[in-house]
């Protein structure tokens, strides 16, 4: 068991490892979490506010905290993590790096939504400055940065919206840019990342939202969190099972790679355990069979937000390993 | 240097030609040349015995640390009953592709093709080491260099040998003429001479790479029965 499991972890075609899973992971919860920001702020009825909503209060930590989480990892991955400057100077340098155009991603939409979030609180954070900082309310012209973002608030919004699915699919185009591995090298992949990126990022807002902000069912924007979050799972459902007979279609190297995948090893376990089980079946069948009351209990809405973290981690895992295990 | 200002844009001149026109030419290749340079090589699995003369050849040249290698041959299982058995032999090292998937996923530009040679390398200070371009390579040639920390890989002694005027490490150290290096560009050299006249074979060529590392196969067509 442990040879097996040392094989399944190390093996000559492995290039990225673990990190690189953990960052595809937690930029698709950004990613999410934004989408369903946005979401929620545009249904709820104008005289509620958004600033009081737990969800959003959620959503609002994690969109940056998991973007700058997840770049922390990756430049600690880099072999000259020093060095990473470059990636930043250089980014242009080759236009059509899928690397690259992530970095500028990162760097707008870090910028944008830190807006949407001043704006968002922004009677929070001038009680915050004019209590702890009273000097930074009368420089630097920001009440009048503030007014100007509060004037394109609609704009900014759906510019963010765009930068949230693009984080999305980015996640996916990263790895199905290497046409060196067959299992990777599949056009479905930015679709998959995406739907599972806003799975989790879902999850991760009402988790955050129910254990922080004290956020329960009869919160507003909860029922439309799960609401979005049927329709995703069957997507994702809908989409591995495209990916696997769409392989099976392919040439003989898609061929050998799925196989290699999914019938058999440790990275078979994870898909059909890890991916299929406890992140899309389980969710979908609790839903199907427990009663409304249960339903609102906190502990069904904690445990189906970790059992879809589990499950959309489990898949970039599983697409990271076993899509390097076979080489075209 | 054997080249002008007056020949470099004769050259510009007759390559944007080429390209308006969209004719393919005499060579195999097609890309945008500048200096007229294109090189490439053939290794003849037939000529090969398998010595490695080349692998130690190109560590001492290149000063390739220990532990990694721009260059590896590698044996077959033995084929046929002794004592009529024999190896095939196959160079694994860079292919030099004209659409380089290293160059095309790089972030910063520091995997890159030379406009005058035709050869891809690495700037070392520009990299910084996310292996993109290791992960990209259908070849698996490329490598963290131990000491850099940078991506490395052969580059045909671009820095070393050719800068000299001489031919790369491997070729030089060859006891049977296996390795011909050229210019695929110049229908006179040995290399595009020997394509002419041998069947070659280039490596994952279905990816669309467009590899510039031929051989010639030491096999006869289909075997597997």
């Amino acid at each position: 068991m442990m040879e097996s499991l040392q094989q399944a972890l190390h093996f000559d075609s492995l290039v990225w490892h673990w990190p690189i899973a953990i960052y595809l992971f937690v930029l698709g919860i950004s990613s999410g979490a934004m989408c369903l920001a946005l979401f929620i702020k545009w249904k709820l009825p104008s005289a509620e506010k958004a600033a009081k909503n737990p969800l959003i209060k959620a959503a609002a930590i994690l969109v940056p905290s998991m973007v700058i989480f997840g770049l922390v990892i990756l430049v600690f991955d880099l072999t000259k993590p020093l060095h990473f400057w470059k990636v930043i100077v250089y980014q242009f340098a080759n236009p059509t790096s899928v690397m690259g155009r992530g970095v500028t991603l990162f760097i707008v939409y870090q910028i944008t939504t830190f807006a949407w979030i001043a704006l968002v609180f922004r009677k929070e954070l001038e009680t915050l400055l004019a209590r702890f900082m009273p000097w930074a309310m009368k420089i630097l012209g920001i009440l009048w940065l503030w007014d100007l973002i509060a004037k394109v608030e609609r704009q900014l919004e759906f510019v963010i919206a765009i930068l949230a699915v693009l984080l999305g699919v980015y996640t996916g185009f990263l790895l199905s840019a290497l046409n060196s591995y067959p299992l990777l090298n599949q056009p479905v992949l930015p679709l998959l990342f995406l739907a599972s990126g806003l799975s989790s990022g879902i999850a991760a807002t009402i988790l955050l939202a129910t254990t922080f902000f004290s956020a329960n069912a009869k919160t507003s924007g909860m029922t439309l969190s799960h609401r979005l979050e049927q329709p995703i799972v069957w997507s994702e459902l809908a989409l591995l099972i495209i990916l696997i007979i769409g392989m099976n279609f392919g040439g003989e190297m898609d061929k050998v790679s799925i196989d290699a995948a999914i019938s058999g090893g440790f990275w078979a376990g994870v898909f059909w355990v890890g991916v299929m089980g406890i992140g899309i079946l389980l969710p979908l069948m609790m839903n199907q069979i427990t009663s409304i009351k249960v339903k609102h209990s906190n502990a069904f809405i904690l445990s189906s937000a970790v059992l879809t973290l589990v499950g959309v981690m489990s898949l970039r895992m599983f697409i990271l390993y076993a899509g390097q295990m076979t080489p075209a | 240097m054997d080249y002008s200002r007056r020949k470099f844009l004769a050259g510009l001149g007759a390559t944007t030609m080429f390209a308006t026109a969209g004719v393919a030419g005499t060579s195999v290749i097609q890309t945008l040349v500048i200096d007229g340079k294109r090189y490439g090589m053939i290794h003849d699995e037939t000529l090969c015995i398998g010595c490695e003369a080349c692998v130690d050849a190109c560590r001492e040249t290149n000063n390739v640390p220990e532990g990694v290698s721009r260059l590896e041959i590698i044996r077959s299982e033995p084929r046929g009953e002794f004592p009529n058995a024999d190896y095939q032999f196959f160079r694994k090292s860079c292919q030099h592709c004209e659409d380089a998937p290293c160059v095309n996923v790089c972030p910063t530009g520091a995997s890159f093709i030379d406009k005058k040679t035709g050869i891809v390398d690495v700037h070392a200070d520009r990299c910084v080491g996310c292996m993109y371009c290791i992960a990209a390579c259908p070849y698996k040639v490329r490598y963290i260099d131990p000491v850099t920390k940078s991506a490395d890989k052969c580059n045909f002694c671009r820095d070393t040998n050719l800068a000299k005027g001489q031919l790369p490490a491997c070729v030089q150290s060859c006891p049977q003429q296996a390795l011909v290096f050229g210019d695929l560009n110049d229908p006179n050299s040995e290399i595009v001479k020997t394509l002419q006249q041998k069947t070659i074979y280039r490596y994952k060529k279905h990816l669309g790479t467009k590899p510039k590392m031929f051989r010639v196969p030491d096999l006869k067509g289909e075997i597997e029965l």
